[in-house]
């Protein structure tokens, strides 16, 4: 199946899973996308008492903005008012057609993304042709109405903004020198929450443990290993809290966690020893304990500094500069891993592990990871605030280059601090997204996941 | 604020949590305390200046969290039963919790010398077996979690950091249940006001306690909870029952807060602190009617005599009841005095500094016990147990602070807040919900 095509698909079951789930009895919570269609129809409901009613929604995304209007229709005929989709190319032609179709009135949104929320605003205007006008498109003194709704956007609400930019994006380079690489489309990231967890996320990874071509997220948090979907769903959790504490406990919450040849690899510092664990059949299984920290997806392993957030690794497998708090990898046309250092600081290094040293890193948080966003196969590295507690917690995305120059993509976390960062392949796109394991003043956490959408 | 110094005065906001980089280990975190040197007075959880230090050696039980709630840190209480608590005691062994158990046996009888016996008022036959301690619940008493929180019912020892002794200064305990705090060391210097301000504005320590930084204004009020509440105590049988209505009459909390008592400071108008009263907090009718005078009736007045503060406040009070024709012999007493006077009614009136926890119920226990009602204290700690709604008792708990607050033989004077300068090098200062900085959390971020 070729990349377009599967995004298409990709996001298509997406649309289907949001019909499926269209009609849902007043109070029902549903996803980012539904709970707007809610907000919005319960608006157009309020202000109007007889259908049909149009349904016109623009968005930067056609299917976003077909799966919205299809929820707002869907919810004016559960209510009785006969919601009807009005497609045209703009807003202006969509009252047009809305007449044309006997419409007694036309609600027009624009939706997208604000400060992680998903947020729509129009208008409602009435449609009905008054005989005595003639051909003059005179429009009646009700309904009249500005409209305005938000929810939090979600990972699915993030899918359907992305489906756009599902088709390729950059093509190879042939030795030959053929074929003229296209010039990248223009990218924007946006953010939304994948899961809520009740306790601190001290470490992330992300692999195919079902072997289905989508990878799983895996969440250390300070109680449980929890695995979850593409969509945040919870597929398997394992409590760690009977486990024997390490000698030396660690103040800082902190583990390492990694998913190896399909099982999931983790060690929470505050524990005395690491356990590998298979996924099947909805659980987790413990295949066997660690005694080494795992680190980079396997390639190399450490120890926990007694009582400290540092892994120390032997010279033999990887000369580092002293121990580091994290060490993230991306294994592409070339093997990356970057480091994060006390401080601050952090080595980028090609070519992982190598004999040689890195790029110096500085100013970068606990929250770094290398992810490609653009899929144009090589890594770009993400990291938060170096700062212990910045006013505003902030991402930025920076290409390979010298280090120094601008971010290319920066974005506010709007709330709680980034603690844990990994790449991800939610869908089966060539770009990757950027899971953010958030700690908020409460003591839960919350799980973010970063991906392109439409500009 | 002092820019030449590079310092921060830092408002100790407890919204901050978490962290976007990691603490960094290492290095030695330098305090100075405007406080006299006496090393007892360090651990003294009734003062502002010393309550955060004595956390770092004497642990609580638990920490109370502003959002959070209880964090159990040394140990984790549960209800194996209604009328039965269990507490699991997780630094050291079995000598800790049977010498914690003793402790509190010994702060549980009637001639304890701690008003925060009433912390423990609903407990019965203390046992301690290997690392457990069960008790008994006298009554339904669900603030005791918020209560075991508080400082001055901890350990004896075994906290985040070790020490110090003549030649070495705090060390970080490796073992500590929590985790090793992150500097390795901790050096405390203790000198008067201008002294220790003049050693934070050259950046010879990190961290300053107990006076305001070189050049900067003191804070007008706490923007931390207040709740080291001092008192007037008096014994009406000794003073006379005309006394309440003069001590109402002339001596003037505000007064108290703006000339004698070091910000950040708040006047108390209720048996409460603000910080507990909240809306209730309302100022009580003014007590009316002729002003009694008792013409050469004599007095003693008896204070911590290592308080300045306390000093220069009995001081004050003694002009005023001078107005009023009372004769006040001061009598500066040292801490072990002052506290078995306190004990055993010797005195005619005693000023007294307490630490009240971060709930109202538990607060009004702590009042009325300083006050000596201890036939009060059943009964009104048992008809607030009885309301099992947080909030509700809460508001209940208010109510009866304010009813009982001209009934008591005390007279509210003030509450302070902790007065904590960082420099810029210091990360990770969050309060509890005592007000009181967590030092324990803090990090260097350079040598």
């Amino acid at each position: 199946m070729s990349r377009s095509r599967a995004g298409a698909f990709a996001a298509a079951a997406l649309l289907g899973a949001l019909l499926l789930g269209a009609a849902p009895a007043p109070g029902v919570q549903g996803g980012a996308v539904e709970k707007l269609a809610l907000q919005l129809a319960g608006e157009i409901a309020g202000r109007t008492a007889e259908g049909p009613l149009a349904v016109h929604v623009s968005s930067p995304s056609p299917v976003l903005s077909r799966a919205l209007a299809t929820l707002i229709a869907a919810e004016l005929s559960r209510r009785g008012l006969g919601g009807m989709v009005v497609d045209a190319p703009d807003a202006v032609l969509a009252e047009a057609r809305a007449r044309d179709q006997g419409a007694r009135a036309l609600a027009r949104v624009n939706a997208g993304l604000e400060r992680g929320a998903l947020a729509a605003r129009g208008d409602l205007l009435g449609t009905w042709v008054n005989f005595w006008s003639g051909r003059s498109p005179t429009r009646p003194p009700q309904p009249a109405a500005v409209l305005e709704a938000s929810a939090e956007a979600d990972a699915h609400a993030l899918a359907l903004l992305a489906a756009p930019v599902t088709a390729p994006i950059a093509t190879a380079v042939t030795s030959s020198g053929g074929t003229t690489p296209a010039p990248p489309a223009k990218v924007q990231i946006a953010s939304a929450v994948l899961a809520k967890l009740p306790s601190a996320i001290m470490a992330l990874a992300a692999g195919d443990l079902d072997r289905d071509g989508v990878d799983e997220v895996v969440a250390v948090t300070e109680d449980e290993v929890v695995v979850m979907g593409a969509d945040g769903r919870v597929l398997a959790r394992r409590d760690t809290r009977a486990l024997p504490a390490a000698s030396a406990p660690v103040r800082d919450p902190i583990a390492a966690a990694a998913v190896v040849q399909g099982q999931v690899a983790y060690f929470d510092a505050r524990k005395a020893k690491g356990e590998l664990l298979a996924y099947g059949g909805g659980a987790l299984r413990v295949v066997r304990e660690l005694e080494d920290v795992p680190l980079a997806k396997g390639m190399i392993s450490g120890r926990w500094v007694p009582g400290e957030n540092l892994v120390g690794v032997e010279a033999r497998q990887w000369n580092a500069p002293g121990p580091f708090h994290s060490l993230a990898l991306f294994q592409g046309a070339r093997t990356d891993a970057v480091a994060v250092f006390p401080g601050g600081t952090g080595l980028w290094v090609h070519g992982f592990p190598g004999t040689g040293g890195g790029e110096g890193l500085s100013g970068i948080g606990a929250g770094t990871a290398l992810f490609d966003v653009d899929g144009d196969g090589t890594p770009e590295l993400a990291t938060t605030s170096a700062a212990y507690a910045p006013e505003v917690e902030e991402l930025r995305v920076y290409v390979d280059g010298p280090w120094g120059a601008p971010p290319k993509w920066q974005l506010a976390v709007t709330r709680g601090r980034v603690m844990a960062a990994a790449a991800a392949h939610l869908d089966r796109e060539r770009a990757q997204q950027l899971l953010l394991g958030t700690w908020l003043p409460d003591g839960t956490s919350e799980l973010l996941v970063i991906r392109r959408v439409a500009p | 604020m002092n820019a030449r110094a590079l310092a921060v005065v830092l408002l100790l906001g407890s919204t901050v949590a978490g962290a976007a980089g990691r603490p960094r280990y290492g290095g030695t975190l330098r305090i100075a305390l405007a406080s006299p040197a006496a090393q007892a007075e360090l651990l003294n959880v009734d003062r502002p200046e010393t309550a955060a230090l004595a956390a770092l050696v004497a642990p609580p039980l638990c920490r109370l969290d502003p959002q959070r709630g209880v964090i159990p840190t040394t140990a984790e209480l549960t209800h194996p039963q209604p009328n039965r608590v269990q507490l699991l005691v997780r630094a050291g062994g079995p000598r800790r919790a049977a010498d914690l158990a003793a402790r509190w046996n010994s702060l549980s009888q009637p001639g304890a010398f701690s008003p925060y016996r009433a912390l423990l008022a609903p407990l019965r036959g203390v046992t301690a077996t290997a690392t457990t301690i069960d008790a008994a619940l006298a009554f339904p008493w669900p603030d005791l979690d918020r209560s075991l929180c508080h400082p001055a019912l901890g350990l004896a020892d075994g906290g985040p950091y070790t020490g110090p002794t003549s030649r070495v200064p705090f060390s970080a305990n490796p073992t500590f249940p929590e985790g090793r705090p992150f500097p390795d060391r901790l050096q405390l210097t203790t000198g008067d006001e201008r002294r220790v301000a003049r050693s934070f504005a050259t950046r010879q320590v990190d961290l300053l306690f107990g006076a305001a930084p070189d050049d900067a204004q003191p804070s007008p009020a706490p923007q931390t909870p207040a709740l080291f509440a001092t008192y007037l105590v008096y014994r009406s049988a000794h003073a006379g029952a005309e006394l309440r209505t003069v001590l109402e009459q002339s001596v003037d909390a505000q007064d108290l807060v703006q000339r004698f008592v070091t910000a950040p400071a708040v006047p108390m108008t209720q048996l409460l602190p603000p910080a507990l009263m909240g809306a209730a907090a309302a100022t009580p009718a003014a007590f009316s009617g002729p002003a009694p005078r008792a013409p050469g009736r004599e007095l003693t007045l008896v204070y911590d005599a290592a308080l300045d503060e306390h000093r220069a406040v009995a001081e004050r009070i003694q002009v005023r009841l001078h107005d009023r024709g009372y004769r006040v012999a001061l009598k500066p007493v040292p801490r072990a005095e002052l506290a078995s006077r306190w004990a055993s009614g010797d005195f005619d009136l005693l000023l007294q500094s307490l630490l009240l926890p971060p709930a109202p119920a538990a607060a009004l226990a702590v009042a009325i016990e300083l006050a000596g009602r201890h036939d009060l204290l059943a009964v009104e700690l048992t008809a607030l147990g009885a309301v099992a709604d947080a909030a509700a008792r809460d508001a209940r708990a208010r109510e009866r602070a304010a009813a009982l607050r001209a009934s008591l033989p005390l007279l509210p004077l003030y509450a302070r807040a902790p007065q904590v300068s960082a420099s810029s090098n210091i990360q990770g200062l969050r309060t509890d919900a005592f007000g009181l900085p967590m030092l324990d959390q803090l990090f260097l971020t350079q040598d």
